[in-house]
């Protein structure tokens, strides 16, 4: 683990009897990161995020946070993040100001420094105008920066948000998004969420999550580029229309750009795409990670045909989520669907009612097999 | 500041804000204003009058109103918090779990006893402000004090336990209800009703009486003033003259006392043991 690494986690499990709400799940963030942490209901996201801010503790594996291990040294974890979960819960007879005081009591800052950070945390969330209310008071929008704002009072290297945007309405959606790429820039972020224009909006990178494994973690356009349905448009000039290059013929018919295409190394499919101009457009389809354009164009170059149009069409994030996904849906959806063998289905309400069953001594694991039952 | 210290102060002054402290004030003072107002200040039917008499009868009353109070103060307290999210919340910050229990039990015994405390007080300031010369009042709100604060630790405890094992709100609420209404009816006209009906041993009876903290600490607030009681009732009246003034007053203090830091430490012991990082 290098030194900028923020958050590591290490073949991370959770198991809730024969249930794995996390399988194996290795990542890391490096600091200064935006990173998107997707994964349809159910799929291990808000376990990840409980784990990794030391709410719960993993079946197995291990899980670090600013270099400190998080069921050994929980306490230097959490002084080193800000969290803010999915339904932040506050004390809705204090008013904001007093919240934040105690955020601040609890992290230790003296009175000098809250000043400071209320007047910064205050302004990035926008919470001037509510300051002295009541948390009773204040609408979803603002309950959710109130949240924000005790998560970032001690100005924590990272952060972690479980789906901070569920309970906004689309123009607090929008707002909160444009402070979380101000906070951004100068922290380590972690963002779970299923929301994926959030996710292309705010973050450079992602970790999408299906069934407790990791199924995708890269750039945005490394993910997109992962679903194997890579999509070049290719449109050539016809002969009727124009004189070649460098003195060569122009292609006869589509037959003959199809043949040439489909010769170019990585391309499997070649599909004729209807036109209104005067050309050969086709659509390539590529398995491969490797980028096709060069190839094409040199391609067709050397026959001197004039290119009109050559550009790769990335699939939509959300097309790769659901193609890395939808497997979750699918059982979602069938009833006694248990593809595993092993794996009983359970949604987050079950896994978070597994989380909440008490152990006490000798009773505790009838009450904790019912539940995860 | 320490982390239980700092989660003290925010339930406390939670509580100050929610207006409990205000409620459990009312219904002690409630009581206390009913006594004074039926006339049991000047009454000498037990062989004393003024205030300590008030205060006797306040504090017998308050031995059935603390369980109740104490319960409702604190069964919810635990899974609620686990459901809300907000135990998610607190636990990402830098604090144990039993920094967050010590702070939230303390600000909850401070919540039942505490307007008590500040009842008896003003019972005694009252009572030099008249002049009135009741040597008996003193001792007798001290050891009311004793034995009240005693007892709602002990249903604090029972509360706290209930609400770390409880897997809903709903059922804490009724468990807690449960709770209060077994150590109401284990008085002496359940446990004569039970000794008539299934003939049962009178030492079980007795032990029965003595286990329930409700019915020990009302053996120790008014067997001390006078055994022969008639209120104490067959089984409080065997006890109280058995034990001794001495023996009631320790059992009264010294059983809810361990009860309820038995049960708070099984409560603790729920949420230590269950799956959450210290």
């Amino acid at each position: 683990m290098t030194t900028d690494v923020m958050i590591y986690a290490q073949d991370l499990s959770k198991h809730y009897g024969s249930f794995r709400a996390l399988d194996r799940v290795s990542f890391e963030v490096r600091r200064g990161e935006v990173v998107g942490f997707l994964g349809p209901n159910g799929a291990g996201k808000s376990t990840t995020m409980r784990i990794l801010t030391c709410f719960i503790s993993p079946t197995g594996g291990t899980a670090r946070v600013h270099g400190f291990d998080v069921f050994d040294d929980p306490l230097p974890v959490r002084e080193s993040l800000g969290y803010l979960p999915q339904r932040a819960p506050l004390y809705l007879e204090m008013n904001v100001y007093e919240y934040l005081r105690f955020a601040a009591d609890l992290r230790h800052l003296d009175g000098e420094t809250f000043k400071k950070r209320a007047r910064s945390v205050v302004e990035v969330c926008g919470l001037a105008q509510v300051l002295t209310k009541d948390i009773r008071q204040l609408s979803h929008g603002y309950r959710q920066r109130v949240g924000l704002a005790q998560a970032l009072i001690h100005d924590p290297p990272i952060l972690i948000l479980d789906e901070p945007t569920s309970d906004l309405d689309p123009n607090e959606k929008a707002e909160f998004l444009d402070y979380l790429k101000q906070i951004g820039k100068e922290r380590t972020v972690m963002l779970s969420t299923h929301n994926l224009k959030e996710v292309e909006s705010a973050c450079a990178r992602a970790i999408i999550v299906s069934r407790g494994r990791v199924v995708a973690d890269g750039p945005l356009d490394e993910i997109r580029a992962k679903s194997g349905n890579v999509r070049y448009v290719v449109s050539v000039q016809e002969s009727a229309s124009g004189s070649a290059y460098r003195g060569k013929t122009l292609p006869a018919s589509n037959a003959e750009v199809s043949d040439l295409l489909s010769k170019v190394a990585g391309v499997r499919k070649v599909t004729e795409l209807p036109t209104d101009e005067r050309a050969h457009a086709f659509e390539l389809a590529s398995e491969q990670d490797a980028d096709l354009r060069p190839e094409v164009f040199r391609a067709v170059a050397d026959k001197g045909w004039v290119l009109l149009e050559l550009h790769r069409d990335t699939q939509t994030l959300e097309d790769v989520f659901r193609h890395l996904t939808i497997g979750d849906e699918r059982r979602n959806r069938t009833i006694g669907a248990s593809p595993d063998g092993e794996e009983e289905e359970a949604s987050e309400e079950e896994e978070e009612s597994a989380e909440d069953t008490d152990s006490d001594d000798d009773d505790s694991d009838e009450e904790g097999d019912e539940a995860k039952s | 500041m320490n982390a239980a210290r700092i989660m003290f102060r925010l339930e406390l002054a939670d509580a100050l804000r929610s207006r409990w402290l205000l409620f459990t004030a009312a219904v002690y003072a409630s009581v206390f204003s009913l006594f004074i107002w039926l006339g049991l200040r000047e009454s000498s039917v037990l062989g004393f009058t003024g205030l300590s008499r008030v205060v006797l009868n306040v504090s017998n009353a308050v031995v059935l109103a603390v369980p109740l109070v104490a319960l409702v103060a604190t069964s919810q307290t635990v899974v609620r918090a686990r459901q809300s999210g907000f135990f998610e919340l607190v636990l990402s910050q830098p604090m144990r779990r039993t920094d967050w229990f010590v702070g939230v039990v303390a600000s909850r015994f401070v919540v039942v006893v505490g307007p008590l405390l500040g009842l008896l007080l003003i019972a005694l300031l009252a009572s030099l402000a008249t002049g009135e010369r009741d040597a008996a009042l003193l001792p007798m709100v001290l050891r009311s004090l004793a034995v009240t604060a005693s007892l709602a630790w002990a249903f604090i405890g029972i509360g706290f336990w209930i609400s770390a094992r409880a897997r809903s709100p709903e059922r804490a609420t009724v468990l807690a209800l449960l709770a209060w209404l077994t150590a109401s009816a284990l008085h002496d006209f359940a446990l004569i009703g039970a000794l008539l009906r299934w003939r049962l041993e009178p030492a079980v009876v007795f032990a029965l009486a003595a286990a329930n903290p409700e019915e020990s600490a009302r053996i120790a607030i008014l067997g001390g003033i006078d055994p022969d009681l008639s209120v104490l009732g067959p089984v409080g009246f065997w006890l109280a003259n058995t034990l001794g003034p001495n023996a009631t007053l320790a059992i009264g203090i010294g059983w809810p006392a361990v009860l309820g830091t038995f049960a708070l430490y099984r409560a603790q012991r729920c949420l230590i043991k269950s799956d959450l990082v210290g």
